[in-house]
């Protein structure tokens, strides 16, 4: 798809519970923060319009997910055509830094990716303006572990924000829509057809129930 | 003589004695038009030992009829400061249950029992049916009231003499004194209207629609559906603040289709005023029958003068009725809106009028109405389908709530009295206390990490639980009482999402300084650890907070939530499955009902209903606004059609937004969205009517396919093979799936967790 037309890059936002999801969504999109979001339910998402590579406009679809870790069989629903991942945790909870990985494998499960080696994930550790001595005790190096070290380490752009005070967040953003950019430009050039993965996903939904509708 | 009471002399009341509650003296009976026939006396109201209020007698007794010391207590009572009064005999009980002693000033004979004996009269409110109050207006000095019963008999016509009367006399110069003579809807003090206000406090008063003058005293629900106003506003024709006036004749084609006398009675007495506005509705509306005789040069006069009319208006109105019980039968006419609903669904073959005026809104319960369900012993006087099926067309007024749930959530038990449920919440307060102790005590447990995991899960979500209510506002200092275990210093994490007070946002998350939230909190942790296998799970907290605001009280909303939880553990097991087979079992249900809808959904690749999870998890907790939820579920618990209820609310979701999800959505994000936008834009009213007539029409639609079924399988033998094969023919057997049949089920469909596996968390 060449620059003519707009393109429309799909993000996914997946983390442990209250990791702060929806605060990073609406702070991209919206700029604001509030003391009033609830528990994401079921998945949401918001779109947001930006020029990236100094004159390719694209669409960043935005999606906010639940993070209780029961309703990511749901997943399945929304995942299909991704073109990026965002992974999330919390700065002062170390057991969402080390979900991140269990994410990462839940999403190439669910989402049914073509290229689950190279597909485009990218880290987010959020509420850095808490005070230092909440912070995860020698995070950057339990960071290191994660990202390189461990087999299959999850080897990935990470970014450092504030969803609360807008800190880092649109740059992160810039950087996602770009491996969107590249990943979607990489399923063209392979005549990826999307609606094989459309089929998949209302099959394994409706698998137990041959069409034969009564009326 | 107020400022002694607390000292008065009590005693118990004998059987021929009654309790004063209300006197009003120089009332009148008019019986000719002559002055000196006027018969001075006291109109009343007086309760017996055992009543409920629907037993309060309203009488009339001449003065004449009357010993000189009890004409004195009546005299005293009708000068008593009348609020004072109704605070000092406790309206709000129920009874005046036996041996309960009664001041003894207060106490009287009991009024003459025979409807008219002499120039007295008296009725239980049971045997009232309406009262139209007449204010004082020029030609007419007197303001009157007029009191018909249930029987259609009409009581002789009260006046009120004010100007005679040293009450009236006082609260009139209390109205002076306040250099206001007029109340706040600009009416001039009149001894009628304080009359009704003192009988509200009583039983169940409801202004009629029809003309603003007539009160009915403890309608039933076939009453209100005649009276009813048209609560329900099209929010869609209504751009923003833009007041729809209430509509004066709601439902003029049904008042008269159904009319009865009592109805008519009404009519017949309407001031000339709402005459002319009933014209023109009947213009417009009403069978050419019913229209000749409302043009009539007589009716037209109507309403000139009551009393010469009165003869006349009798036989208008049982002319009337008959014309109108004749026309029934070819002019039914239905309100706007169930007719334009029913025309959407194409139901009209299949639905009957009958349904499809049932299934329209009625007024909520109010305190009133909700005690005269109960005997004096708290006991229920109707059955309990009978209230449920109230509920369910009405739902109840927020102070009934904090009652009716525990009935309706199965905590209480429906044929239990005040005694019995008394007992019951002692052994509910001392069995939460145990269980509470359990997770309390045992430092070992909560040293686990599965324990300090769920622990942090409910605090996280308790915090952003409903933060715009008042209640859940956390304090801006901080409160030690609300302070939680003495662990609390081990910050295991900042707050996510900090109170609104910026000062306030860098507290952790399990110093919860809201005493609500704080119970919120350990009713959680407790459930947790009553129901194992299930544990917290993220949705819980929104189920639990209407539970708690109507409560207010920990262990009553604990085993509230435990009895809701019961039909809602299906909605959080591990692996969603309970989940998966609701949205299959809507699927199933959209294809049959809206099938065109279904094609156009699969169209966009959207027949996951994934958009549904939210409004199924949380039973549209995050999409209507917090008195429609609790409006909403009041009604899905009576399961009064369905268990599954909320499955029709959903499917109605669907149907109401049907043409526009056909007309401008193409892809599975667009109707997500356009769905997900939905939240707080939900209208409850209309979507439950919607839903009813869904749920009748599906009802009828598998009560035929089973009809013609057995036909076929009588008829013929040979088709009966392969049911599933969709081969087209006519003559096959439809077969419904077990899932749509369910649907007809009243049984809760109960699905537990299964016991969590080693080493699996409680994510």
């Amino acid at each position: 798809m060449s620059g003519r037309k707009k393109t429309l890059l799909k993000v996914i936002i997946l983390g442990d519970s209250g990791v702060g999801k929806t605060s990073l969504m609406q702070q991209f999109v919206n700029s604001k923060f509030s003391h009033q979001y609830k528990a994401t339910i079921g998945a949401d998402f918001l779109t947001k319009e930006i020029t990236i590579d100094n004159n390719k406009q694209v669409s960043l679809q935005i999606w906010d997910t639940a993070g209780q870790e029961r309703f990511q069989s749901l997943g399945v629903a929304f995942y299909r055509g991704a073109d990026c991942c965002v992974l999330c945790y919390d700065v002062t909870n170390e057991k969402s830094l080390n979900n991140l990985t269990s994410w990462k494998d839940e999403f190439l499960v669910q989402s049914n990716v073509t290229n689950p080696q190279d597909f485009p994930f990218i880290i987010i550790g959020n509420k850095i303006d808490v005070d230092e001595n909440k912070k995860i005790p020698s995070l950057q190096k339990k960071l290191q572990n994660i990202t390189s070290n461990q087999l299959g380490g999850l080897n990935y752009p990470v970014f450092e924000t504030s969803a609360k005070e807008g800190v880092n967040v649109e740059a992160a953003f810039e950087v996602i829509a770009k491996m969107a950019l590249q990943q979607e430009e990489l399923n063209d050039a392979n005549g990826h057809d999307v609606s094989d993965d459309y089929n998949d996903a209302i099959n394994i939904h409706l698998e137990s129930e041959p069409s034969n509708c009564a009326c | 003589m107020s400022s002694a009471r607390p000292q008065a002399r009590q005693r118990v009341l004998a059987t021929n004695e009654v309790e004063l509650l209300y006197a009003k003296s120089k009332t009148y009976l008019h019986p000719t038009s002559a002055k000196k026939d006027n018969i001075p006396g006291f109109l009343s109201l007086t309760r017996g030992s055992n009543g409920t209020n629907l037993d309060i007698l309203l009488s009339f007794t001449p003065e004449s009829q009357l010993s000189s010391e009890e004409k004195k207590v009546y005299e005293t009572v009708d000068v008593e400061d009348i609020s004072l009064d109704l605070d000092a005999i406790n309206i709000n009980s129920k009874s005046n249950i036996n041996n309960t002693k009664i001041v003894a000033s207060r106490i009287v004979p009991k009024p003459s029992v025979s409807l008219l004996s002499g120039y007295s009269f008296s009725a239980p409110l049971s045997y009232v049916y309406s009262i139209q109050v007449r204010k004082p207006s020029l030609g007419f000095w007197f303001g009157s009231i007029v009191i018909n019963t249930k029987d259609g008999e009409k009581l002789p016509i009260v006046f009120f003499h004010d100007d005679e009367s040293p009450s009236s006399q006082s609260s009139k110069r209390l109205s002076n004194k306040k250099f206001d003579p007029f109340d706040e809807n600009g009416n001039m003090y009149w001894s009628g209207k304080e009359f009704i206000n003192v009988l509200e406090k009583f039983v169940n008063v409801e202004k009629s629609t029809v003309t603003s003058s007539v009160y009915l005293i403890n309608p039933d629900s076939g009453d209100l559906r005649n009276f009813a106003p048209i609560t329900i506003e099209d929010k869609k024709n209504n751009s923003g603040d833009k007041k729809i006036e209430p509509i004066v004749l709601p439902d003029i084609g049904k008042l008269f289709a159904s009319a009865k006398w009592k109805v008519l009675e009404t009519v017949a007495t309407i001031s000339a005023k709402t005459k002319n506005q009933m014209i023109n509705l009947l213009e417009e509306n009403a069978p050419l029958t019913v229209k000749q005789i409302m043009n009539k040069p007589e009716v037209q006069r109507i309403g000139d003068d009551f009393d010469s009319a009165r003869v006349y208006l009798a036989k208008w109105a049982q002319q009337v009725k008959e014309e109108a019980e004749e026309s029934q039968r070819k002019n039914m006419l239905h309100d706007e809106i169930y007719s334009k609903i029913n025309r959407e669904l194409g139901s009209t073959e299949i639905l009957t009028n009958e349904e499809i005026s049932q299934s329209s809104r009625r007024k909520p319960i109010n305190k009133q109405e909700w005690e005269s369900f109960f005997d004096y012993s708290g006991r229920l006087k109707l059955t309990a389908d009978e209230v449920k099926s109230r509920i369910f067309h009405g739902g109840l007024e927020d102070d009934v709530r904090k009652e009716a749930w525990l009935f309706l959530l199965g905590v209480f038990d429906w044929n239990t009295s005040t005694e019995d449920r008394e007992q019951f919440k002692k052994s509910y307060e001392t069995a939460y206390e145990e269980l509470k102790l359990k997770w309390v005590t045992d430092e070992d447990k909560r040293a686990t990490e599965f324990w300090k995991d769920q622990k942090h899960r409910i605090e996280k979500d308790v915090n952003r639980t409903d933060r715009n209510l008042a209640i859940f506002k956390n304090p801006h200092k901080k409160n030690p009482n609300a302070n939680s275990e003495g662990n609390s210093n081990s910050r295991e994490s900042s707050p996510e999402t900090p109170d609104e007070d910026e000062l306030d946002d860098e507290s952790d998350i399990s110093n919860i300084r809201n005493p609500h939230l704080y119970k919120l909190r350990e009713i959680l942790l407790t459930y947790n650890e009553f129901n194992e296998d299930l544990g917290y799970v993220q949705g819980m907290t929104d189920l639990l907070s209407p539970l708690y605001v109507t409560f207010q009280d920990e262990s009553l909303t604990f085993w509230a939530f435990v009895k809701f939880m019961k039909r809602m553990e299906r909605n959080f097991v591990r692996d969603q499955s309970g989940m998966k087979i609701q949205m299959n079992t809507l699927n199933k249900l959209l294809q049959f009902m809206l099938p065109n809808l279904f094609k156009h959904l699969e169209k966009c690749e959207s027949i996951d209903l994934f958009f549904f999870f939210r409004m199924l998890l949380v039973w549209f907790k995050r999409e209507l606004d917090w008195d429609h939820v609790l409006r909403l579920w009041e009604i899905l618990w009576t399961d009064y059609y369905s268990s599954q209820f909320h499955l029709f609310f959903a499917l109605s979701v669907l149907s109401d937004n049907e043409r526009i999800i056909v007309q401008n959505l193409r892809k599975f994000d667009e109707v997500l969205k356009y769905m997900n936008d939905l939240s707080m834009k939900l209208n409850v009213d209309p979507l439950l009517i919607r839903s009813e007539l869904l749920f009748l029409k599906f009802k009828r639609m598998i009560d035929i396919i089973d009809r013609d079924n057995s036909m076929k399988t009588i008829d013929a033998e040979v088709y009966e093979s392969d049911v599933n094969a969709n081969t087209g023919k006519n003559d096959k057997i439809i077969e419904i799936s077990p899932e749509l049949r369910g649907l007809l089920s009243k049984e809760i469909v109960i699905q537990k967790e299964v016991p969590r596996p080693e080493g699996v968390g409680g994510g």
